[in-house]
């Protein structure tokens, strides 16, 4: 679900007001979101819950230092989530014990069936080819940094930015067609 | 960076992710908060990154909803307790401030009070004793009549009125033994300010000053005289006169 920007506006709002109703409906509507992100991160579910409590935490926190000059709020909470699951994956602490995640495919086997199936992420996996499928996936749902990606797939770290981009477009179209 | 490189070869993509150095963000933001277009196409980069976090989103458990509202009126409440705290504090400053004040402001009445009651308690008094030496004098007065009158030492000479002022009178009381005169001024009139009243006691027709005098209650200690056929008044200048004015005679007596 996709909130039109005046009820993000009143959100904001009633969350700088210290409404509790209004963090309570970003956690309905964008929870899911973050979750999905943060579990690809660290894939594991403790671990990922934690920080998940951890970011709407820090959400509600710090909402005053969300600037809606430099992007939106989905972006702003997004960023929060990657980097909180990055951080804790570089901790000493944790340790990676991811279940076997297929990068092939989009459609994890994650054990929890997602209610956004239906709303056609297989169709567009299918067609979005292999390589940008692991672009995007990597770059955007599992934390890896350019330099990471470059490593790991043996592409050269200069060209991963507008292959990135060349994806996402790509992406996109397919995304409108639906 | 121009704006088309910034665009077209992945640098807002790269922004989103983190994948830039802090010179290389600070650049982009800039473009974003001047440039439409770049700002456009970074929209268009949000709008498909929220479309694929939704379709790949994954629940979490109910656990954690609870968890974090839990925290967050933690938070809140510690957040309201230490403001709370601070204002009760202020609060109760202000009452402190306040009934010092109150009570300042009723000791300074009480003090308002007492003053005001002390001056006039003096005032009250200062009366009094005005009063009292009023009376005290008027007792001398009527003791001295009483004594004199009393006393066979003193003769009684009335001063009778004359053509000037014929319903006058006034009385002299001598004691010849040892010369002393009272006058009484009975009821002759004030006189304006140059002029005052004279008595002469005359011996074979010579008068001799017995003092002058203004008209009063009591009797006047006179000059002494030794010897007097007759006791006269006169109206002279003030201060008196050597000889006296006898056409301003007001009233006289022979002593029997």
């Amino acid at each position: 679900m996709h909130d039109s920007t005046d009820i993000i506006i009143t959100i904001v709002k009633r969350l700088k007001q210290r409404d509790e109703k209004a963090l309570e409906y970003l956690y309905e509507h964008y929870s899911a979101a973050l979750y999905g992100v943060i579990l690809r991160t660290l894939g594991n579910e403790q671990a990922s819950e934690e920080v998940l409590q951890d970011v709407f935490i820090k959400i509600w926190e710090q909402i005053e230092s969300y600037e809606p000059k430099k992007g939106k709020l989905f972006t702003w909470m997004y960023r929060i989530a990657r980097n909180n699951a990055i951080d804790v994956r570089r901790s000493k602490e944790f340790k990676f014990s991811g279940k076997s995640i297929a990068l092939d495919s989009f459609v994890d086997n994650l054990g929890k069936p997602t209610g956004n199936d239906e709303h056609g992420l297989k169709e567009i996996v299918d067609q979005l080819d292999t390589t940008c499928t692991k672009l995007i996936k990597m770059n955007f749902f599992m934390g890896f940094s350019h330099k990471d990606i470059s490593e790991q797939l043996l592409i050269p770290l200069g060209t991963i930015k507008t292959r990135i981009r060349s994806c996402m477009g790509k992406l996109r179209n397919l995304m409108e067609k639906i | 960076m121009n704006k088309e490189e910034i665009i077209n070869e992945g640098w807002l993509e790269a922004y989103l992710t983190g994948d830039v150095s802090k010179e290389e963000a600070k650049t982009i933001e800039s473009f974003l908060e001047s440039d439409q277009e770049v700002r456009s196409a970074y929209e268009k980069i949000e709008d498909t990154l929220s479309k694929m976090a939704f379709m790949q989103g994954v629940e979490p458990s109910l656990k954690v909803k609870q968890t974090i509202l839990e925290n967050i009126s933690d938070i809140e409440t510690k957040e309201t307790k230490i403001y709370n705290l601070s204002s009760y504090a202020a609060a109760a400053s202000i009452v402190v401030a306040l009934s010092l004040a109150i009570t300042a402001y009723f000791f300074w009445n009480k003090w308002q009070d007492a003053e005001t009651r002390y001056t006039s308690l003096l005032t009250e008094s200062q009366t009094v004793i005005s009063s009292l030496n009023t009376t005290n004098k008027a007792l001398e007065d009527v003791s001295k009549k009483v004594e004199i009158a009393i006393s066979p030492n003193y003769k009684r000479i009335i001063l009778a009125g004359t053509d000037n002022a014929p319903a006058n009178q006034a009385i002299v009381f001598w004691d010849g033994a040892q010369n002393k005169v009272y006058l009484g001024t009975g009821n002759l009139a004030d006189l304006s300010n140059d002029q005052q009243y004279q008595l002469w006691a005359l011996v074979d027709g010579m008068p001799i000053d017995a003092g002058v005098f203004d008209p009063s209650e009591g009797l006047i200690l006179m000059k002494d005289i030794d010897k007097a056929d007759t006791f006269a008044v006169t109206i002279e200048k003030k201060g008196g006169s050597e000889t006296p004015d006898l056409s301003t005679l007001q009233v006289i007596g022979n002593v029997s």
